[in-house]
């Protein structure tokens, strides 16, 4: 029979999954969508529809991460596992993928609902779109972040060392997704005139 | 730990996560357009039930084991400004989350049908909506951190 320290493993990696992946969808879903120079009702359904398995998956994620805590809390808290660099820098990462989602659904879903069926080479859309380079960015790397810190044996940095990593990386992939966004918005204005 | 005690923590900790997430449900579908006024009222209504059973099942376990088994072993160790601070802290915030999220389940329960009309009232659910979650967060963090304190010797 299956014991609880599996099944909270299958349900980590199947939550895992389903964020990492839907994250990864779900951004090149978004430059595929603009690549035509606009948003359709469909393609935006789609985007939501990506958005909720990656909230299901996030879902998944907690609860079962939440599980391993009570497990260790229960059964051998002397192992004093939870005071961890790497799982408080997990906890952390965990934490941004969540408020990133929520100011996504909050700033980016609005956004592209009010240019549905519009042109998307403008001045306009190119200065909110920020918002939406910006979280894409922040959500694929927080995810595979998450996913490298879980499946990383053995790794003992201290939580700075890895802080420090990942906003590196959070810095550079935020910097990376607004050039190529905004060169694809100019691009494609270039290419309809 | 007997087991009816492992099973109110268990309880307690799951309870609460489920709070948060239908408070995560109410957030979204506020935001979302056209708004599904049936599932915003019974993810409210839901999740302060799962708040209130949360504080039920954690207070009989603080009552009856954390006081005489849990405290002295976090203060005896490494970490004693998990209870000093952490537990003081949360034991006194936690309560404003059931009346928060009572709040916003009677109004958008009473007056949840006026929310396309009434911008002002809509803006409002939101910003309490939000405060659970990030109150709610922090609880859960809270808890995260004292319970990793317990380490016996």
């Amino acid at each position: 029979m299956m014991g609880w320290y599996t099944f909270l493993i299958v349900m980590h990696i199947i939550g895992t999954a389903l964020g990492a992946g839907g994250a990864t969808i779900s951004d090149l879903s978004f430059f595929r969508s603009v690549r035509d120079g606009k948003v359709d009702r469909s393609e935006l359904d789609l985007l939501k529809t990506i958005s909720t398995a990656i909230w299901a998956g996030f879902g998944i994620l907690v609860f079962s991460g939440f599980g391993f805590f009570l497990l260790y809390r229960i059964q051998s808290p002397e192992l004093g596992l939870i005071y961890n660099p790497k799982l408080f820098a997990k906890l952390t990462i965990v934490l941004v993928i969540f408020f990133n989602g929520l100011i996504m659904h909050a700033k980016v879903f609005p956004l592209l609902g009010s240019f549905v069926g519009r042109p998307l080479f403008n001045s306009d859309f190119a200065k909110r779109a920020t918002i939406a380079f910006t979280t894409g960015a922040i959500s694929i790397i927080s995810w595979y972040s998450a996913l490298i810190l879980g499946a990383w044996r053995g790794l003992d940095w201290s939580y700075g060392t890895i802080m420090g990593i990942y906003i590196a990386l959070v810095a550079a992939g935020i910097i990376f997704a607004n050039i190529v966004g905004r060169q694809v918005i100019k691009k494609l204005g270039a290419n309809q005139l | 730990m007997t087991s009816t005690l492992a099973q109110l923590l268990i309880g307690h900790v799951a309870l609460g996560l489920l709070g948060i997430t239908l408070f995560v449900m109410v957030t979204v579908s506020l935001m979302r357009n056209p708004l599904r006024i049936g599932l915003i009222k019974w993810s409210a209504f839901l999740g302060f039930i799962a708040f209130v059973a949360s504080w039920v099942t954690g207070g009989y376990y603080y009552v009856t084991y954390y006081g005489k088994a849990v405290k002295p072993v976090i203060k005896a160790g490494a970490y004693p400004w998990a209870h000093n601070f952490v537990m003081e802290a949360k034991e006194h915030v936690f309560l404003v989350l059931p009346f928060l999220a009572a709040t916003v389940w009677l109004v958008l329960w009473l007056l949840g049908d006026s929310l396309e009309t009434a911008p002002g009232l809509k803006r409002a659910a939101l910003f309490l909506s939000w405060t659970i979650i990030i109150i709610g967060v922090a609880i859960t963090l809270s808890g995260t951190v004292i319970s990793g304190a317990v380490i016996p010797k």
